[in-house]
C-alpha cells in the first residue's frame, strides 16, 4: 500500500526544491508555485497529495513546533495529529487561505493547548488582568502573540543554569530517561530529576504573562 | 502579494534578533489583513533554513498512512472504499462482539426471560463516556456521553436495519449487497433512512440535529400531525427544535459536529448558555449563568476536554467568572474584586 503511494513518477518536491530556490529571486512567487502544485495534486488524487504534502511541510512544522514544546517527541506528535486532521475533515477541499498558513496556524494551536495542560493548570489563570480588555482584541493579535511566545519560551530556556538547561534539553527535547541522563554526566538520577523539575518551573513562572494575552484572545 | 516587510527583517525578527522597531514594524504587519499568508511563506523558508532538528520523515508518514488506514481508528471508513485490511479488523471485532453477545444470551436466558432484552441489545453511555460499536452489519456508531442505542442483539431483518438512539451519536453506515435501508429512530416522530453513509444524530430534549458527511439521507417526521420527507446531501445540517419546527441549512464544516468524537469541543461564537447546556447533556453537571449578559458572552475556539472541569476551567478563564453552587446548581458569577466585601 504503501509503495503504491509514492510511485517513481513524482519526485520528491521538498528536495527538488531545496536546490533550486537558492538561486531564485523571488521567494514568495516559488512557493505559491509549490501551493499551486499541491491543490492539482489533492485534486487528482487526495493520496499523492496527502504523501507530498507530508513530505514537503513535515520537517519545517516540526521545527516550529518544537520551539514552543521544546521536545521532539511531542513535536512530532503533534505535527502528525495536525496531517491526520488535515486529511481526515478533508480540508484540502475546503481551506481559502494557502495550505502552509493553515498548517502553521494548526500547529500553533495545537502547541498552544498541549502548553496549556502542561504548564497552565496552577496558578498561572489566578490573576485574569483587568488592563487587557478582551474585546479590544483580535485575531491577528493571536499570532503576533504566538511570536513572541516562542521567543519568550527560548529566552526563558537560555536564561536557566547552564547544567540545568542542559539537563532538560536531555530529557525533554532528546527524549532521554532520567537514568541515561545519570549517567552520561555523572550524576544522580535524583539530581537530574531535581534540575528538570526547577527547570519546569522555571518556565511555568516566566511564562505567565504571554499565556494571559494569548488566552484573553480566544475570547471574540 | 508584494510585503511591505522585507525578508530579511522578518528573518531577524523570527531570529530574535531585530530591533525593538522593527519587532514593532513586523507586529503592526502582521495585523493587517492578508499579511499572514505573506509571513507564513517566508516563516517556512525560515524554518528551513533555521531547522531545529531532523525528524524522521520516513517513519511519521509510514505511521502517517498505517494511522489512516487502520481500523482502530473512529474514522477509517470515511475515505470511499474499505481497504481490506480494515474490513478484516472490522469483521474481527464484530466476531468478537458476536461472542459476548451470544454468551451474554445464554446468561439472560438462563437467568430471567425477557424478550425484549434478549432479542434487542442496548448500549448506554455514562457522563463523560464515549463508546465505538460494530452493528451486526458491520455499520458503526460512536456514542456520545449520556446517550443509548438500541438495535437487534441477533442481527437485523431481512427488509430493513433499525436501530434506536436517544443522545448523540455518529453513524458509519455500510451499504449491503441487498440494499437494506439502514433506519434511526428518535424518541420524537423523527426518524433517518439512509442506505450507506455518514452522519450524526443529535436527539436530546432541547431538539435534534441531524449532519450528513457523505451520501444521501432521507429524514421521516410529522408535519402538522402529517407525515413528511425531507432529502438531505453532503453537508446539510437540519435542525428541528423543541416545538418540531424543522429548519435546514448547510454547514462547510460538517465534521465539528462531530467533533465531540475526539473529546473535542469545536466553538464558532456559541454562547455561554449553550455550553451549560452541553455540560448537562454530557457530563451531567448543572451549570447556570447568574444573568443573562453572562448567558449571552460567546466564545470561539476548539478546545480538547477530558473532564466537566476542563471545560469550566475555560469558561473562568475566558471570562473571568467564578462558580459558586447552590444546592445542585454551579452558578457562574463574575469575578468580583475583593475589596467589594470588605
Amino acid at each position: 500500500m504503501k509503495e503504491s503511494l509514492m510511485p517513481e513518477s513524482f519526485p520528491n518536491p521538498e528536495n527538488q526544491d531545496n536546490s533550486v530556490r537558492k538561486n531564485l529571486p523571488d521567494p514568495t512567487g516559488r512557493k505559491d508555485d509549490e501551493e499551486l502544485f499541491l491543490r492539482k495534486m489533492f485534486r487528482i488524487s487526495p493520496k499523492h497529495g496527502m504523501d507530498i504534502l507530508f513530505r514537503t511541510y513535515y520537517t519545517p512544522l516540526c521545527s516550529h513546533a518544537v520551539r514552543f514544546v521544546y521536545s521532539r517527541q511531542i513535536a512530532e506528535d503533534l505535527v502528525s495529529e495536525v496531517f491526520f486532521q488535515f486529511f481526515r475533515t478533508q480540508a484540502y477541499q475546503s481551506v481559502s487561505t494557502s495550505y502552509i498558513s493553515y498548517l502553521f496556524r494548526s500547529v500553533r494551536n495545537e502547541a498552544f493547548t498541549y502548553l496549556k495542560r502542561e504548564f497552565g493548570k496552577t496558578t498561572v489563570f489566578d490573576d485574569m488582568s483587568e488592563n487587557t480588555h478582551p474585546s479590544s482584541l483580535d485575531q491577528p493579535d493571536m499570532e503576533v502573540h504566538f511570536n513572541h511566545l516562542f521567543h519568550k519560551i527560548s529566552e526563558t530556556v537560555a536564561e536557566l543554569p547552564p547544567q540545568c538547561r542542559k539537563v532538560f534539553l536531555m530529557s525533554r527535547f532528546e527524549n532521554k530517561k532520567y537514568n541515561e541522563i545519570a549517567a552520561e554526566l555523572h550524576i544522580s538520577s535524583k539530581t537530574v530529576e531535581v534540575h528538570v523539575s526547577k527547570a519546569l518551573s522555571y518556565l511555568r513562572q516566566h511564562l505567565k504573562s504571554e499565556w494571559l494575552s494569548i488566552l484573553l484572545l480566544l475570547v471574540l | 502579494m508584494e510585503s511591505p516587510i522585507s525578508k530579511s527583517v522578518v528573518f531577524a525578527y523570527l531570529s530574535g534578533q531585530a530591533t525593538p522597531i522593527e519587532i514593532q514594524s513586523v507586529d503592526d504587519w502582521l495585523k493587517k489583513p492578508g499579511s499572514y499568508e505573506v509571513f507564513c511563506f517566508m516563516l517556512l523558508e525560515w524554518e528551513r533554513e533555521h531547522a531545529q532538528f531532523t525528524p524522521d520523515r520516513e517513519k511519521a508518514i509510514a505511521n502517517f498512512w498505517e494511522r489512516v488506514e487502520s481500523p482502530s481508528e473512529l474514522t477509517a471508513t470515511s475515505y470511499g472504499s474499505v481497504p481490506a485490511k480494515a474490513q478484516q479488523g472490522i469483521t474481527r471485532i464484530a466476531r468478537r462482539l458476536l461472542t459476548i453477545a451470544a454468551c451474554m444470551t445464554l446468561l439472560v436466558a438462563a437467568g430471567w426471560l425477557f424478550s425484549d432484552k434478549l432479542l434487542y441489545k442496548t448500549i448506554h453511555t455514562a457522563y463523560g463516556e464515549i463508546s465505538r460499536q460494530v452493528l451486526p452489519d458491520g455499520s458503526e456508531v460512536t456514542l456520545n456521553a449520556n446517550s443509548s442505542l438500541r438495535f437487534p442483539r441477533l442481527g437485523f431483518g431481512k427488509d430493513t436495519r433499525e436501530v434506536w438512539l436517544s443522545g448523540e451519536a455518529e453513524f458509519s453506515v455500510v451499504h449491503t449487497d441487498t440494499d437494506q435501508r439502514f433506519i434511526v429512530k428518535t424518541p420524537k416522530d423523527f426518524q433517518v433512512e439512509v442506505l450507506g453513509t455518514e452522519f450524526s444524530v443529535f436527539t436530546r430534549t432541547r431538539g435534534t440535529k441531524v449532519v450528513l458527511n457523505s451520501g444521501k439521507i432521507r429524514i421521516d417526521y410529522r408535519k402538522e400531525g402529517k407525515p413528511a420527507q425531507l432529502t438531505m446531501r453532503p453537508g446539510d445540517l437540519l435542525k428541528m427544535d423543541e416545538s418540531g419546527d424543522i429548519r435546514m441549512e448547510t454547514t462547510k464544516t460538517p465534521e465539528e459536529h462531530s467533533a465531540w468524537k475526539e473529546r473535542r469541543f469545536v466553538f464558532d461564537g456559541t454562547p455561554v448558555s449553550e455550553i451549560c447546556q452541553l455540560l448537562e447533556e454530557n457530563f451531567g453537571v448543572i451549570v447556570r449563568p447568574s444573568n443573562g449578559e453572562i448567558g449571552e458572552r460567546s466564545i470561539t475556539g476548539n478546545f480538547e476536554t477530558q473532564t466537566h472541569e476542563e471545560l469550566l476551567d475555560i469558561l473562568r478563564e475566558v471570562f473571568a467568572l467564578e462558580t459558586r453552587k447552590q444546592k445542585d446548581t454551579l452558578m457562574l458569577y463574575q469575578k468580583q474584586e475583593p475589596t467589594i466585601f470588605n
